[in-house]
């Protein structure tokens, strides 16, 4: 038995962080997204003699992450999605400021705001877009991920971008115009 | 190209998703349209923004305690999980004997000798709790009061937890997988409830 256990050890603990990144993409919190992949190991465990025969282990787990999300959304899906505060995101902020303590406030703040506006985009558009723009997946990737078709995807992730925008400009975080002026442009057209 | 028409092909411009002459239109038109210039710029920005948003790692020891969980859970499948033994995975033991307390409901003192485990800083110990019990009782609820700096592993943030479960004549045993993030010693409070009464016992926990 213990032989099985390391051997399952062994095999799936390459992927844990990557598993542990999706989950908290998708719930929002160390505590649901620890729940999570713990839920999904109890049951890969019980699966245990697939895994060797499974080609591609990696999206394989995700696929599992993903749909135990789904399943059970309503557990993992309570906590909203937070700012964390740890004096390496702190270290980390103030690098991406440029060192500025005003900037790194003003960055903290921004983030703070997008962080919330995430929260108030429909789940299915918001998952899109937290897989494709923070975390850099592939339509393809995520397509593997959750089954729906790219087209479906691309309009999704454009409904969630918009509404995100909407969000931004109504805190003051984003001011795109959307009252460009069409004329502007014939006029540059014409020149 | 109209302002209307780049607005709308921005984001596929930003995902280069655009072939080279919509591009070479979009870059040509941004150059002379402040307006749209802003807005590429501002949608460029808030893509940085999103892709550096922050993520909390897991807890210290995480993963590993996940990994034991998930093997044990499995493993131990269809056993009652109050009545679990140990076995191999034992490291310290506390002994909390309960004979007889349950049917006195006034007698709520513990023994004056409290028993003490320690614990390593960040590693999952198995503190087994072994309750003996003269007669079985249903609905029995267990209160967990975890000291500072003692967690529940795959109880993040809980000091507190609760629950009923159902306990068997004779010994019963408790597992209790602890981690410690400050060392310290405090002490750890059990209680047992029941129709018939109730019974508090402390465990002292030093983390080392």
């Amino acid at each position: 038995m213990k032989q099985a256990n390391e051997a399952f050890a062994e095999l799936v603990r390459p992927h844990l962080s990557k598993l542990y990144r999706l989950a908290y993409r998708l719930t929002g919190s160390q505590h649901d997204a620890e729940d999570l992949v713990q839920d999904v190991l109890v049951k890969v465990y019980a699966r245990r003699d697939e895994l060797t025969s499974i080609r591609e282990l990696s999206p394989w787990l995700g696929r599992v992450i993903y749909n135990q999300f789904i399943d059970d959304k309503r557990r993992y899906g309570r906590t909203p999605l937070k700012l964390v505060g740890s004096d390496a995101d702190v270290e980390d902020l103030a690098a991406t400021a440029n060192g500025s303590p005003a900037n790194a406030a003003s960055l903290a703040e921004a983030r703070g705001r997008i962080i919330e506006a995430l929260e108030k985009i429909a789940e299915e558009q918001r998952v899109v877009l937290v897989l494709h723009d923070v975390e850099g997946y592939k339509f393809k990737e995520i397509h593997e991920l959750t089954g729906v078709p790219v087209g479906t995807l691309k309009s999704r992730l454009s409904r969630a971008r918009a509404r995100l925008r909407v969000l931004l400009e109504k805190d003051g975080t984003f001011s795109e115009s959307s009252s460009c002026n069409p004329l502007d442009g014939a006029q540059i057209d014409a020149l | 190209m109209l302002c209307s028409e780049v607005m709308n092909i921005l984001d596929e411009y930003l995902d280069e998703e655009l072939d080279a002459e919509q591009v070479h239109a979009v870059e040509n038109h941004a150059d002379t349209c402040d307006r749209c210039r802003r807005s590429l710029q501002e949608r460029l920005q808030l893509r940085r923004e999103l892709a550096g948003l922050p993520l909390e790692g897991p807890s210290e020891g995480f993963f590993d305690a996940a990994l034991d969980r998930a093997v044990r859970r499995t493993d131990e499948r269809g056993k009652p999980w109050f009545a679990r033994i140990g076995g191999a995975v034992a490291a310290a033991f506390a002994f909390l004997f309960i004979t007889g307390v349950l049917v006195q409901p006034a007698n709520l003192t513990s023994s004056s000798d409290i028993p003490e485990v320690t614990i390593s800083m960040h590693e999952v110990t198995q503190v087994n709790l072994m309750f003996s019990s003269e007669v079985a009782l249903h609905d029995a609820r267990v209160s967990l009061q975890l000291p500072e700096g003692v967690q529940l592993a795959g109880f993040n943030g809980r000091d507190t937890l609760s629950w009923t479960t159902d306990l068997k004549e004779g010994n019963n045993i408790l597992q209790l997988p602890l981690v410690g993030y400050l060392a310290r010693s405090d002490t750890l409070v059990a209680t047992l409830k029941h129709a018939s009464g109730s019974k508090t016992f402390e465990l002292r926990v030093t983390v080392i």
